[in-house]
């Protein structure tokens, strides 16, 4: 298979290079968690929109093995041994890979990929769900090939290969949450070919330097998840009435915060300087629009 | 002359009247008595707090911040100093509100309701990395809902 060489690009690793690499590792993971709690007792867990912080987070719940049933169900069962039947030997299924690989050599991924599913119909192996998979992927149908990545674990959990296309296709997607719980699993799995790690390790490198430029990039937070009330208060004690009515249209909990806080009316009632009573009404609500004496909305409020 | 150590460890000495400026610090020298003591500031990084001693040396001979809510316009020297870029600004208003610094947190919470003013929904999201999570009929009734003033 031509991806296996370039997965392992044809180089094996000393136990010296893998030693460092993973030392690198758990440098790095134990910088995080000093940097997440450091931010832990600085803000009491405020600055949530941390992506750094995630990543621990990430780490610490992600599952050591996957939950996966061990058999087919008996309808696939059932289903394989009558095709297996109806073929010679059961062994049917390798006249397809060998025709599905030809094709893949040719580029011709689209025929590679009906032979390919094939073999499958008749055999369910790790090794025909990575064939497919990787075909998926040249043909740009990313979710199947991660799910077909999927089944490649699920039939064989030892081989690295599933966890790196799911990892990298994470990446590619921009899904980064997802490719760190990849990774982790399969640094956390038994792996035949333990130098497999190493390219998860490099992956977790490329993974760390997008979240850390994601972050740079970002460097913008959430009032409302940074902030305790009572600098919140303080700076919407500066706000004119009207700019509540966009930052209640924000997100859910924007809204909610706005119509907690009483910050946001309903409708307009008058538009009348006569009146004398739009100003008793005033009184009833702790924040009213002051200057704007002309324009007069009330209506739901917070007792 | 007070001391003062940062959350990673970096030493700032600073005369007392400066160091006053912020009430905690104030209180606890009231506290200790001993004005040659180190005052620990577990919750400000060397880096911010270098901002805010900055400021405190400035406004060394202002009088004494009053109780009431006099809003006093912003010199040009306390706009200058607060253009800064959000990250920044935001931790130091958290630690003025922690240190107890009135006029500076003042001065940093005005600088973000000018940032809200006059913007748009997107662009207040963008600007402070929201996520919309409205369904588009929600979003539509709550646009009805709040839109009293066109």
């Amino acid at each position: 298979m031509a991806k296996l060489c370039e997965a392992n690009n044809g180089k094996t690793f000393s136990t010296a290079e893998m030693m460092k690499a993973k030392k690198g590792y758990d440098d790095q993971n134990r910088e995080i968690e000093a940097y997440e709690r450091m931010r832990e007792e600085n803000y009491n867990g405020k600055n949530s929109t941390d992506l750094i912080e995630k990543i621990g987070q990430i780490q610490e719940c992600a599952p050591s093995s996957f939950d996966i049933p061990k058999f087919q169900t008996q309808e696939e069962t059932l289903k394989a041994a009558r095709l297996s039947k109806a073929t010679m030997n059961g062994e049917h299924w390798k006249e397809y890979y060998e025709s599905g690989k030809k094709f893949f050599q040719l580029q011709d991924y689209e025929n590679a990929l009906q032979e390919f599913t094939k073999a499958i119909q008749l055999k369910k192996n790790h090794i025909l769900y990575d064939c497919r998979a990787e075909v998926f992927e040249r043909l740009k149908d990313y979710e199947a090939a991660k799910a077909d990545a999927l089944n490649t674990i699920k039939y064989n959990s030892s081989i690295a290969r599933g966890y790196i296309r799911l990892t990298r296709l994470n990446i590619k997607s921009k899904k980064y949450n997802e490719a760190v719980k990849y990774a982790t699993l399969g640094l956390k799995a038994e792996l035949l070919n333990e130098n497999d790690k190493y390219h998860l390790l490099k992956l977790l490198d490329v993974l760390n330097e997008k979240l850390v430029t994601n972050q740079i990039k970002k460097n913008t937070y959430d009032i409302l998840q940074y902030f305790p009330k009572e600098v919140i208060d303080e700076i919407l004690k500066y706000l004119p009435q009207h700019s509540f009515q966009w930052l209640a249209m924000m997100n859910k909990s924007w809204n909610d915060f706005c119509s907690r806080e009483g910050f946001i009316y309903q409708q307009v009632i008058v538009k009348s300087k006569k009146h004398d009573w739009p100003k008793r009404i005033a009184k009833m609500f702790k924040r009213w629009p002051t200057k704007e004496s002309n324009i007069i909305g009330i209506a739901r409020c917070q007792p | 002359m007070v001391r003062l150590c940062s959350s990673d460890n970096k030493e700032f000495v600073v005369d007392n009247d400066i160091a006053e400026r912020s009430i905690l610090i104030k209180n606890m020298l009231g506290d200790l008595g001993d004005s040659e003591a180190t005052i620990p500031l577990p919750k400000v990084s060397g880096a911010i707090l270098s901002k805010i001693i900055e400021y405190m040396t400035y406004h060394r001979n202002d009088p004494p911040a009053s109780d009431d809510d006099t809003v006093t316009d912003i010199t040009a020297w306390d706009s200058e100093f607060i253009k800064l870029d959000q990250g920044t600004l935001f931790e130091i208003i958290l630690a003025a509100n922690y240190m107890d610094i009135k006029s500076l947190l003042d001065l940093g919470c005005k600088h973000v309701a000018d940032m809200i003013k006059g913007k748009s929904v997107e662009e207040l999201r963008t600007l402070f990395s929201i996520e919309n999570d409205f369904t588009p009929e929600e979003e539509e009734r709550i646009r009805k809902e709040n839109s009293w003033l066109e």
